[in-house]
């Protein structure tokens, strides 16, 4: 198993918007970290400068160097995933351990649809 | 192509950090000591200045040297406790601003397009070799010979801009099908046809 991970339950990729995400988290490091967070947040990937927002985040302090939890948050209304050509909005869970930083990211697709949406030309 | 499949997005391109060729680290460092780290890291735009800069800052900090970076002109008030302020973009300053940072500080060590300001640490300079060093970076999967045509097409048409060159490189692949195949526009006859047309 790597240092840090994230199963989503039933192993979705796509969520409907407004929909409950659960799952569960596990890490084993070699000493016990202050704390370790699960964000729920969306970024932007493309041409341009990165944007991001934090939707929510768990954290998990004084964990046991070697353990795991379960989790349940919940999706906002928006934004929907989408690509073009000059920008793409990506959906995804983090687990980072503190201070450190180590990371685990599960990338899923938000859309009432289930597949992101395509601007034109990205077809 | 998708954004997010691009090999050429902007958090990509920001995750490479400058490549040191006619010297290294160790000797770099030595000579900023010697300057008593008051120096100025020079270079037409797009070579790399920002990024040595960004990446001279914790080879400082693990010398034990108090590191502060700012961009002109939005230079810190207090500099209490900073041994060594890293200015980018130094050269906009005004004559004023400038005589003041430079009595403020102890260590000072600035980006700017010409030398003049403090002495030169180095000088950025970009070639074609270069940027296929980096394009093999980007796009593996690409050969050789076409990586080496497109790098020393797309050096000259920037003039060694290798910011300039690798956001054409997302021009490019952006109009690409998928993210392995190589876009059209690679193609030598694409190059003569948009010059003709151009």
């Amino acid at each position: 198993m790597s240092a840090l991970q994230i199963e989503l339950t039933g192993n979705l990729t796509a969520y409907p918007p407004g929909a409950e995400i659960t799952g569960r988290v596990a890490w084993q490091l070699p000493t016990a970290p202050p704390a370790i967070e699960l964000r729920l947040f969306w970024f932007t990937r493309g041409k341009g400068t990165t944007d991001a927002g934090v939707i929510e985040t768990i954290r998990f302090d004084y964990p046991r160097p070697a353990d795991h939890r379960d989790f349940r948050v919940r999706l906002p209304a928006a934004p929907y995933s989408f690509s073009g050509k000059l920008i793409s909005l990506i959906w995804a869970l983090e687990l980072v351990s503190l201070p450190d930083n180590q990371t685990a990211r599960a990338e899923f697709t938000v859309s009432p649809t289930g597949q992101e949406i395509l601007l034109e030309g990205a077809r | 192509m998708k954004a997010r499949d691009n090999p050429f997005t902007a958090d990509r391109v920001l995750r490479e950090r400058y490549r040191l060729h006619d010297t290294s680290w160790d000797q770099l460092l030595a000579r900023l000591a010697a300057f008593r780290y008051r120096a100025a890291i020079v270079g037409p735009e797009g070579t790399g200045k920002t990024t040595l800069l960004e990446d001279l800052a914790p080879r400082l900090a693990a010398r034990g040297l108090r590191v502060q970076t700012c961009r002109a002109p939005a230079i810190p008030t207090d500099l209490t406790g900073v041994d060594v302020l890293l200015v980018d973009s130094a050269e906009i300053l005004s004559w004023m601003r400038w005589w003041h940072l430079r009595r403020r500080t102890r260590g000072l060590i600035i980006t700017a397009h010409r030398p003049g300001r403090l002495p030169t640490l180095h000088h950025c300079g970009t070639n074609a070799g270069l940027l296929a060093e980096l394009l093999s970076a980007f796009i593996p999967t690409l050969p050789a010979p076409q990586r080496t045509a497109l790098a020393a097409e797309l050096h000259t048409a920037h003039a060694g801009n290798i910011r300039a060159a690798l956001r054409d490189c997302y021009d490019r692949w952006a109009g690409s099908p998928d993210g392995l195949t190589a876009p059209a526009s690679l193609s030598p006859c694409a190059g003569v046809a948009r010059r003709d047309t151009g």
